[in-house]
């Protein structure tokens, strides 16, 4: 039976005393070579959740094991990788300093270098090495952040917001270098906003709202259902019943209906319909109708 | 072993300041003025540069609004709170330790190497830098620089008075009850004399203040973190 590399069970932690509950009896496993998704709106407790996976947060209640004990235990330190959100290096250090520094406290010698090499490639860092890390973009910041977490073959990523601010290019070719850490073994929890980047990767969804994950599913399941996108002359001041206004007219969810049935509906409410088209649909379809659900 | 290996990485830390920042100029101004004042071979003075080098090297290294908010992501790294504190204590106190014995040497220099004094007043600057070091991170983790600026104030000015010299001056009050019990707690030159001596107490405090801080400091920084 394989065992889950991170396991929160039933887990709560509130802010301000108790007022402001973040994260609320959430139960969560991630097994080794999966890539979770952890999505929702500002302040729905994903963050929370990332830290106290990492062990940067104790939970008020419910159990939180990551390697098969503690997250704050050595074991567990070793072989976990959190990336925060906007995170904050040791000021005047080099990118490649502020990696051998996270390096150092993982092995001694000249093993350290090559740990050290490994972060700057997988983090796309070679070019930005030699410059502060105080000055680096938005983007270049949040590699490093992913360089610093990967480093020291850890078994366990946490990764918040690391692939937002990337540009399209670097950010495919980390989509791809987090699926083949993913494929070697290695647990991924992704928090995004980035939905793209989140459908790419992610075997399996979590939704979160108000500290609670209200959905949870394979990313093959949230997305196997067929949308109709319908191109009106002009948007209607109130949409029939099941479709959604977009910018260019109205869209629903298929389910069991036909193309015809649907169309027909709009013929039914006098809308000019121009054009139609059948797509899949995308994972922020899936979060919004979750989110709008409640 | 994560002591030892924090040690190193910290030292890093600090070594980057010292060329970086203007660490490394204050600490060439401090060594400059204590050699270019009297009292430089005497266990005050260099006790006294040991205290600032060490306050400056913490502030340097350990202070920055950026410094404290990048050490919880340290801790997701095979560390603990205490080894990154005991790291930044001992590249605090490595750097103040070699400020005290340049000064000690360019007294020397000056003034021959047979003064016989001179050793016990290298020992008594090198222990006052350990307190002084503790000392300084625990300000640091807890008011940031702010608490250090303090504290680097009180080393220059205050901390060479004794605990009992300052009801003679002012007369009893309660404020003066409440600064002779902070000299009496704070780590001050007016102790140099005992630890340049060896006396046990002095000794003790100083020790107590290099391993009490220390462990004050990664208290602040475990507390972050839950």
């Amino acid at each position: 039976m394989i065992t889950p590399l991170v396991e929160l069970r039933d887990v709560a932690r509130a802010y301000c005393g108790g007022r402001v509950r973040a994260v609320d009896g959430v139960s969560l496993a991630l097994m080794p070579g999966e890539i979770v998704g952890l999505v929702g709106a500002n302040g729905a407790g994903k963050t929370t959740l990332l830290r106290l996976a990492a062990g940067l947060l104790a939970p008020d209640s419910g159990l939180v094991t990551v390697l098969g004990g503690p997250p704050d235990r050595p074991l567990a330190r070793r072989g976990t990788g959190y990336a925060p959100d906007g995170p904050v290096f040791p000021p005047a250090l080099t990118v490649r300093e502020v990696l051998d520094y996270y390096a150092r406290l993982h092995v001694a010698g000249p093993r350290r270098r090559a740990l050290v090499a490994g972060a700057l490639a997988l983090g796309d860092l070679a070019e930005v090495a030699e410059r502060r890390a105080a000055a680096l973009s938005r983007g270049e910041a949040q590699r490093l952040a992913l360089a610093q977490a990967a480093l020291g073959g850890r078994r366990v990523l946490l990764l918040d917001e690391t692939l937002s601010g990337i540009d399209p290019v670097v950010r495919r070719a980390l989509c791809d270098r987090l699926a083949r850490l993913a494929q070697d073994g290695v647990a991924v929890l992704l928090a995004s906003h980035d939905l793209t980047a989140v459908e790419r990767l992610a075997g399996r969804v979590a939704i979160l709202a108000r500290g609670r994950i209200v959905r949870s599913a394979s990313t093959a399941e949230l997305l196997r259902e067929r949308v109709l996108e319908v191109v009106l002359d002009r948007p209607p001041v109130e949409p029939p019943a099941g479709f959604r206004v977009t910018a260019t007219g109205l869209e629903r969810d298929l389910g069991a209906d036909s193309v015809e049935a649907a169309l027909a509906v709009c013929r039914a409410h006098r809308l000019a319909v121009r054009a139609s088209r059948v797509r899949l649909r995308t994972l922020e379809d899936a979060v919004l109708e979750t989110l709008d659900a409640r | 072993m994560f002591a030892h290996r924090s040690g190193l990485a910290e030292w890093q830390v600090v070594r980057a300041r010292m060329v970086r920042t203007r660490l490394g100029l204050w600490l060439l101004a401090l060594a400059a003025a204590a050699l270019a004042l009297p009292g430089t071979g005497d266990a005050d003075g260099t006790a006294r540069v040991g205290l600032l080098a060490a306050a400056l090297a913490v502030a340097f290294g350990a202070g920055s609004d950026a410094d404290r908010a990048a050490l919880p992501l340290a801790l997701t790294h095979p560390t603990t709170p205490a080894a990154v504190a005991a790291g930044r204590a001992l590249a605090g106190l490595v750097v103040a330790d070699a400020v005290v014995l340049a000064v000690v040497a360019g007294h020397a220099w000056r003034h021959g190497w047979l003064d016989p004094h001179l050793a016990r007043a290298a020992v008594a600057g090198m222990a006052a830098a350990a307190a002084g070091s503790g000392c300084a991170l625990a300000a640091a983790w807890t008011g940031g620089n702010a608490l250090v600026g303090a504290l680097v104030a009180y080393f220059a000015l205050l901390s060479a008075v004794p605990p009992d010299g300052l009801a003679p001056v002012f007369g009893p009050h309660p404020l003066v009850t409440i600064g002779g019990a902070l000299l009496w707690v704070l780590p001050g030159t007016w102790r140099a004399a005992a630890l340049a001596a060896g006396e046990p107490g002095a000794w003790l405090h100083a020790l107590a203040w290099a391993a009490g801080g220390t462990a004050l400091a990664a208290w602040r920084l475990r507390r972050r973190i839950q």
